[in-house]
């Protein structure tokens, strides 16, 4: 019975995480982001994107989200960066594993 | 006299650099946006050539988008023909290369024989080998210099680097695709033939940069322009996009250079830059520290200057003793007693917090604190549709609004900056120091302690500043300015600050206040004595129904030393001007004394105290009493003169009142307009006199 009760949860919570994946875009964007973690730039989408290319935003550039809260603050390219989630939703990101 | 001009991103160290060959004390600090103009300044090489050097504001790219970055675009195109360059040296900060590089490509784009100068190389984790910069050199065709500019490491191999023949001009490192590149060549054929300067640099701007397109497409002739969105109708036709080429061509470039050169890779170590913004960078933490941080700089300004003040102060009485004994009694000793020495004395003892005040913030700027404070504040000055950006300039205007004003170049929006410039002279500045130290002297005198005097000093800062941030919320609704979303800032490593560029900073403050005490404030004090001391003879027939003496007085002998005296200052040709000038401030609690005092003072704020030690020192009396006789001075009517009303209704005046030409000069320079200049005089001089009345007619 117990065992019955512990597989229908599991099943229950796998459709409901389904459902909101399917929902959800496929990507993050630097302002979805988790904090602390490395994070690759995908592409940048948005009315502001050269200005955040010109400020060394790019494709396949490594970022790490220290904090966030009305604004971002980032790591990239060995420089610490503040930035408005205006900005942070224009750049789609994926995480990125770095081993020490 | 060849030209080299140090080009690069902002906090890069160009002026570091600059400072380090030519010894000149450029301004400094670890802030993104420190240059905002062209500075210059000479030096030799090891082989005895002089050059000349120019030291630019920095820029992310050459598609300027603020003031300073245009400053920079304009030098290096030479439009108007009067900067011609022989020498570029591109600085970028070793330990963010792959994000300065591509200013490099733009650069080499100009044709201009150049040189990378790889700064802060010792402040890498893995160390460039010698290997490695031989390699870069001969990748990019132009020398490569590891240097640390701080340190000055590196100058010579630099200065060595700089001889002749020059560094052949290199190409452009990148190439688009094929169908695109073959468009971009077409297209600078036609720039070049049209006889355009920086052809190359402005063909790939115009493909790539959408911003460079809106602002400069109309500055080319109607060909070219034709000709220019032909090729880039072209390009997309083929299905690709001039703007993603052209970026990923550059980032491409500098990745594949990066990874060469094997430098430290990203990494999970924490710095003690990322340790300490824990705490600084934190809401609530790092709002109090700022706080606490400013209530420790002004508490310095009162401890730690009182020495060097009580040093003045004897000096200035070991003067006055001198003259009273040596100098015979006559106008002149009246001259350099009344006038010179008590004019001269009592704004020369303000000197040591007037260079503490410019060391501390030279401490702040060079730290790389500044860019924490600009972050901090970025939420307040949201709420007036200002950005933390608009904190940088804002502060500079503490020490003096002239800087302040011009620092606005690095903003990017224009109704921003014209807000922040409207509002910077609010921003209590160094000249206000020398009155509202003597002011709150006479308020408290001796009963308040040495941290209440601090604590009311920043209450009289934070007064100027946050009527400065109700000013910008009102003016942003009539300017339409909405709150910027785009807010982007650098926030630099820390680093030990500059005690040696701040303490040259607080010498050279100091040498300009001595400098301005020296002619406009001693010609003043001249003035007002001769205006003060003559006519000398007092006619009783002249006596006023409110005069300092009773009208049915009939003979001088009747009179006492004291109401002879004061009778004289009132009918000298100063105590006429006054009086008749006094009823325009009479609703302010001045009297004519304090009206010639405010007067004098739109010249330069320090002739306030200056004007006060003339008309209420007396002979031979020490300088440092000066605030114990205008706490007992008294009106016609004999009651007291500087109340509590009438002393706050003059701090009020003063917060508020934009007295400073120069101040006004930068303005309209700024903004182009005299209009905006002067609206911003007499209505900054309006609000003073309505605030000043409204507080002495309150409090009394």
């Amino acid at each position: 019975m117990k065992s019955w009760f512990t597989r229908k949860k599991a099943i229950s919570a796998a459709s409901k995480a389904a459902e909101v994946a399917a929902v959800k875009p496929s990507y993050q964007t630097l302002s979805d982001a988790g904090i602390g973690c490395w994070l690759k730039v995908t592409s940048m989408v948005g009315d502001d994107c050269e200005e955040l290319r010109n400020l060394g935003f790019c494709e396949q550039l490594k970022i790490k989200k220290i904090a966030q809260d009305k604004h971002l603050l980032c790591s990239l390219c060995g420089s610490k960066v503040a930035l408005s989630k205006h900005l942070a939703e224009q750049i789609r990101v994926e995480e990125e594993l770095l081993v020490n | 006299m060849e030209n080299v001009a140090l080009v690069g991103l902002p906090n890069s160290g160009k002026t570091t650099l600059f400072n380090a060959l030519t010894g000149e004390q450029g301004k400094v600090g670890n802030y993104a946006g420190m240059t905002v103009a062209v500075k210059k300044g000479n030096f030799r090489t090891p082989h005895g050539r002089e050059l000349e050097l120019v030291d630019l504001p920095g820029c992310y790219s050459l598609s300027p988008r603020s003031k300073d970055e245009r400053v920079t675009y304009d030098y290096l195109v030479n439009e108007s023909g009067n900067s011609q360059i022989d020498l570029l040296l591109c600085v970028v900060d070793s330990s963010d290369l792959q994000r300065q590089l591509p200013l490099l490509s733009d650069i080499m784009a100009l044709e201009i024989p150049c040189i990378l100068i790889l700064n802060k190389v010792d402040l890498l984790e893995n160390s460039i080998q010698k290997t490695d910069i031989q390699g870069l050199s001969d990748r990019l065709g132009i020398p490569v210099i590891p240097i640390n500019a701080l340190k000055k490491s590196g100058i010579l191999e630099l200065k060595q680097a700089i001889r002749h023949p020059l560094p052949v001009a290199p190409n452009r490192p990148w190439r688009f695709s094929e169908v695109a590149q073959g468009q971009l060549q077409h297209l600078e054929q036609a720039f070049i033939k049209a006889g355009v300067k920086a052809p190359k640099l402005k063909s790939q701007l115009i493909l790539g940069s959408r911003h460079y397109r809106e602002m400069f497409l109309e500055d080319f002739p109607a060909d070219i322009q034709k000709e220019a969105q032909d090729t880039i109708d072209q390009i997309k036709s083929e299905g690709l996009s001039a703007h993603d080429e052209w970026f990923q061509a550059r980032q491409n470039w500098s990745a594949d250079l990066v990874k060469h050169l094997k430098l430290s890779q990203a990494t999970n170590k924490l710095s003690l830059t990322d340790k300490l913004d824990r705490w600084l960078l934190h809401p609530i933490v790092g709002s109090i520290t700022l706080l606490a941080a400013m209530f420790i700089l002004f508490f310095s300004l009162f401890t730690l200057a009182s020495y060097p003040m009580g040093w003045i102060e004897s000096l200035f009485g070991w003067l006055t003793q001198m003259v009273a004994t040596f100098i015979p009694d006559g106008d002149m000793k009246d001259l350099l007693l009344d006038g010179v020495i008590a004019g001269i004395g009592g704004v020369l003892v303000f000197l040591p917090q007037i260079i503490l005040l410019f060391i501390l913030i030279g401490l702040f700027e060079t730290s790389g604190y500044l860019a924490r404070a600009a972050y901090l504040m970025d939420r307040m000055m949201g709420l007036v549709g200002l950005s933390g950006k608009s904190f940088v300039p804002l502060l500079s205007s503490y020490a003096c609004a002239i800087p302040g004003i011009m620092a606005t170049r690095t903003l990017t929006r224009a109704k921003e900056r014209l807000l922040t410039i409207l509002i910077a002279p609010w921003m209590s500045c160094s000249a206000r120091l020398p009155v509202y130290i003597l002011m709150i002297a006479v308020l408290w005198g001796d009963s308040a302690s040495t941290a209440e005097k601090a604590w009311i000093m920043l209450s009289l800062y934070l007064i100027g500043t946050i009527t400065a941030f109700v000013g910008a919320a009102i003016l942003r609704k009539g300017m339409k300015l909405t709150r910027s979303k785009a807010f982007f800032l650098e926030l630099p490593r820390y680093q030990a600050p500059d005690w040696r560029f701040s303490l040259r900073q607080g010498v050279q403050a100091g040498l300009n206040f001595v400098k301005a005490a020296g002619t406009i404030i001693l010609s003043i004090s001249i003035i007002i004595w001769f205006l003060q001391t003559y006519p000398k003879e007092v006619n009783l027939a002249k006596l006023n129904q409110d005069s300092v003496v009773a009208s049915s007085i009939e003979s001088l002998d009747e009179l006492s030393p004291e109401q002879l005296s004061a009778l004289q200052v009132e009918q000298s040709w100063l105590g006429r001007a006054g009086r008749f000038v006094e009823p325009v401030f009479e609703p302010l609690g001045y009297d004519w004394r304090i009206t010639t005092a405010v007067l004098c003072s739109f010249s330069a704020r320090e002739v306030f105290a200056s004007v006060m030690g003339v008309l209420f020192q007396e002979n031979g009396e020490d300088v440092e009493n000066l605030s114990k006789r205008m706490q007992q001075a008294t009106r016609l009517d004999g009651s007291q003169l500087f109340t509590k009303a009438t002393s706050w209704s003059i701090l009020i005046f003063y917060i508020y009142a934009l007295q400073c030409f120069p101040t006004t000069v930068t303005v309209r320079k700024e903004t182009n307009s005299w209009k905006i200049a002067a609206a911003q005089l007499v209505g900054m001089s309006i609000f003073a006199y309505v605030a000043a009345m409204l507080v002495y007619q309150i409090l009394s």
